[in-house]
């Protein structure tokens, strides 16, 4: 009866944890435009064009379509956005808790999603006007489905679901494509288990074709909302052409090699931001977890080490999309943002959760007696005392940083108070920030400018005003010329926490004097 | 299941093996870019600095020279081609900006015209704001005003909406009073010069400048037909080698309500046949298509450029673009999931 109580009382914690994580998500939603790609999405909100960039390329439908939803009773874009973000990662919690149970007991599946769901730089996202958190909630969805189908491999209306749910997952974010590769395992898996081969062959041939189908949805719809396939056609020619015709050229791009990337990409994307969130000690609770399942398998014996390790036997296709999801982040994606690598670090937890738990509830019923019994039964506790921390250490930082993320200035927006305040004319030369600029609607001249040798000819024109840029300019003249670096003077630094601007974090303005003998 | 392994890390490695060239450094192209005007930027940036760099100006221009040629006439393009000739800077600069003005009136008189076709409109006033934001350094004052004025014209072509979401009707009047108004507003600041040859090599029909402008029919929808006129370097100057040429620079007059002005046919809106003894390289093609959409002549001319762009001066980054790379990746995974299922089937694996 205890027992029985206890585990109610578990249960409840668990959702009462889950919903007060979404409350906050709404309560402290970040009221920020950070980012140029955060401009394109609250843009789009109130204007889907894809011209304009708004949202960019490819267009995020599904997306934009269910905050414009939520926008019909929300007037604030970027919180229609952020309702949408994190409706979604609240009901992200059923398929987590559900691919977890198939391990691990109702109580232990929902306290893994829990501690997954509470990793702060998850939660985080569910507050921003970003793509990303919807992504990984369909990408849940999805990984779940694709498991439902492969239980039963001749239900249609399962494989059917798997399908219609990745179209959504590439509805929202293109750029998971690869997570598609469990699509094309299930389907093999299918076809071998099938024995009439002609059968296997048309069910093949259905599922491909569907799957096409599925995909079509969210293009033609994309595609109309260009008005018709030929204007949307001549738009993605356009785009195409951008590329070769890219601004004047000259970007100082410095390829980064291969090995770095995958240290930066791996230790401090992965492991420093998104799993750890930069704190000691949830390195040392995730190392404490990582020996004490090692050395609950070790101690299980070989005839026991089998079944626990069940969760991560059964995840083999989970850990084979995770795979090619990092190789196509390592090669494709940009470098410099974190939050590229963060969908695989749900799925990498949750085998070390399930795998964890599994350990402790073998080790309980281990048939070992004496010292060793009473051993393992201590290892067996500290498991879920270990997870326990882990959770509570999750929800207290990441509740400071939510608050710190809905009040913290960003960088670009202390910029534009300090160049707004400034006596006029001027003209501020920027990158990217010049999109945040506008959304602001700065009052000021600004502009993006990459190549040295034509800011000097616009300069050279504007002689009344004075000439402002930002480091990012001044970083990427030095690279083209080392002479840039002789006519300017740093003005202002502006900082921001880099957790939530990856790139734009710290901005220096720098004054452009202009030289006599040249006028 | 040790084969899962294998059969996923062997999607994989095709994935890697063909992927990386394309996907490395990937990242969107801009279809908000105009030719005209990025040639202009590398010209300008060219010429800035101590010492004016001619090679590159002489190698841009001849990249840009047909298109320049086929849309405003031989006579722009030999102006701007005397310019370099001359290493005359100031006036070969000016003389560019003008053209980046015609280039404006180019887009406009398309877009005014396909203003029914949402997508092809939308395009062609991108391009048109890519030209206007060029010259827009130049420019004194009013520029904020005139990005109002294209964000009112955007606004004006309506939109399909997202999944019939967002829904809204297109104001073709609207839309036509903003473009007159921006173009009436750029225009006075940057007159162009034409180069006039010497007296005694100016041959065939003698006319006024202004005569074209008289007879033009003074709509502005009006696609500018391809006419068989005199170029402007034959037209007789006073005494100046460099002519004043903008007729509709009246300051104070209000020329954005008067279409016959503001889309004043100067050589630059005149579609022009190149004389034959031109000696040009500018293939007279591209004239014959004029008639058709001003959109599939912009691919025309991507494509050319892209053919061009072995030895075009303007540095390129290497970015990709982002249908190939989701095609080629799209197309690995299946073709390689053919292959291994193939393998299977004959049992090699």
């Amino acid at each position: 009866m205890q027992q029985r109580s206890l585990r109610y009382l578990s249960l409840g914690a668990a959702a009462i944890v889950l919903l007060t994580l979404f409350g906050l998500n709404l309560r402290f939603a970040s009221p920020f435009v950070r980012s140029w790609d955060e401009v394109d999405f609250v843009l789009a909100v109130g204007r889907f064009d894809l011209l304009a960039m708004q949202p960019h390329f490819p267009g995020y439908p599904y997306f934009i379509a269910g905050a414009k939803l939520v926008h019909g009773w929300v007037t604030d874009p970027v919180k229609s956005l952020i309702g949408w973000n994190a409706a979604l990662a609240c009901s992200s919690f059923i398929p987590i808790a559900l691919l977890a149970r198939r391990y691990v007991n109702v109580s232990a599946a929902l306290w893994s999603t829990v501690a997954i769901q509470s990793m702060p730089y998850m939660w985080l996202m569910g507050s921003r006007p970003m793509s990303e958190c919807t992504g990984i909630a369909v990408l849940w969805w999805y990984l779940w489905s694709v498991r439902m189908a492969a239980d039963r491999p001749h239900s249609i209306p399962r494989l059917g679901a798997a399908l219609v749910i990745f179209s959504l997952l590439m509805g929202i974010r293109v750029s998971y494509f690869p997570f598609g590769l469990a699509l094309l395992v299930l389907l093999i898996y299918q076809y071998r288990r099938e024995s009439n081969k002609r059968i296997g062959l048309r069910r093949l041939a259905l599922a491909i074709t569907a799957a096409a189908g599925a995909q079509l949805i969210w293009i033609g719809g994309l595609a109309m909302s260009e008005g018709t396939l030929q204007g949307f056609w001549n738009l993605s020619m356009a785009f195409i052409d951008g590329h070769f015709s890219e601004w004047g050229g000259g970007v100082a791009s410095a390829q980064v090699p291969l090995g770095t990337r995958f240290v930066t990409l791996v230790y401090d994307h992965l492991i420093r931001d998104v799993l750890l969130n930069r704190l000691a000690v949830l390195g040392a609770l995730y190392g404490c977890l990582i020996a004490l399942t090692g050395c609950g398998i070790w101690k299980l014996g070989s005839s026991r080490r089998t079944i626990a390790l069940d969760g991560l036997k059964h995840h083999k296709w989970l850990i084979i999309i995770l795979a090619a999801y990092g190789g196509w982040v390592l090669l494709g994606q940009n470098i410099e943002k974190p939050r590229h690598i963060a969908p695989i670090a749900g799925p990498l937890m949750l085998l070390v959760y399930v795998s964890a738990l599994k350990t402790a509830h073998w080790l309980k019923l281990s048939s070992v007696t004496g010292n060793e019994r009473l051993w393992n039964k201590a290892n067996a506790a500290a498991i879920p005392f270990t997870l326990a921390a882990v959770v509570i250490v999750q929800f207290i930082s990441g509740a400071q940083l939510l608050k710190l993320q809905a009040e913290q200035q960003p960088a670009v927006y202390q910029l534009n108070d300090y160049m707004g305040a400034l006596e006029q004319p001027l003209v501020l030369y920027t990158w990217e920030e010049t999109r945040v600029l506008g959304y602001l609607k700065a009052d000021y001249e600004h502009r993006k400018v990459y190549t040295y040798d034509y800011f000097q000819a616009i300069t050279s024109s504007e002689t009344e005003q004075r000439v402002y840029l930002t480091d990012h300019v001044l970083n990427g003249f030095l690279a083209q010329n080392k002479a840039a670096g002789l006519d300017v003077v740093p003005v202002a630094h502006f900082t921001s926490d880099d957790r939530f601007d990856p790139v734009y974090s710290e901005i220096t303005v720098y004054e452009w004097k202009k030289r006599d003998s040249d006028n | 299941m040790s084969r899962w392994y294998r059969y996923g890390l062997a999607v994989i490695v095709l994935m890697v093996w063909l992927a990386p060239v394309q996907v490395s450094a990937y990242s969107y192209g801009d279809a908000n870019t105009e030719d005209v005007a990025e040639t202009f930027k590398v010209i300008a940036g060219a010429l800035s600095g101590d010492k004016a760099d001619w090679k590159t100006v002489q190698d841009t221009h001849q990249v840009r020279r047909s298109e320049i040629q086929s849309h405003f006439g031989e006579s722009v393009a030999l102006t701007l081609d005397k310019n370099i000739e001359a290493k005359d800077s100031k006036l070969l600069i000016a003389n560019y900006k003008a053209v980046l003005v015609m280039n404006l009136d180019r887009r406009f008189t398309y877009a005014l015209k396909d203003v029914a076709d949402y997508a092809a409109a939308k395009l062609l006033l991108a391009k048109a704001k890519a030209t206007f934001d060029t010259l827009a350094p130049y420019m004194s004052s009013g520029t904020d005003d005139i990005n109002k004025a294209f964000d009112d014209a955007l606004e004006a072509l309506g939109n399909p909406g997202l999944f019939g979401v967002g829904e809204k009707e297109a104001d073709p009047d609207t839309f036509k009073v903003k473009v007159d108004y921006i173009y009436g507003k750029v225009k006075p600041s940057f007159p162009y010069k034409a180069y006039v040859k010497p007296a005694s090599t100016a041959t065939g029909s003698v006319k006024p400048t202004k005569a074209p402008a008289a007879t033009q029919k003074p709509s502005a929808t009006k696609a500018p037909t391809a006419t068989s006129k005199p170029t402007a370097s034959d037209k007789p100057v006073a005494s100046d080698l460099a002519a004043e040429e903008t007729p509709s620079a009246t300051p104070g007059a209000e020329p954005s309500l008067e279409p016959a002005e503001s889309i004043s046919p100067s050589p630059g809106t005149t579609e022009t046949t190149p004389p034959a003894a031109s000696g040009s390289e500018g293939d007279s093609d591209e004239l014959s298509g004029e008639s058709e959409s001003e959109v599939s002549a912009l691919a025309e001319a991507s494509q050319q450029g892209a053919q061009e762009e072995g030895h075009a001066p303007m540095e390129r980054t290497d970015k990709t673009n982002p249908f190939i790379t989701i095609f080629v990746i799209a197309g690995v995974v299946i073709v390689g999931g053919g292959v291994i299922w193939f393998i299977r089937k004959k049992g090699l694996l």
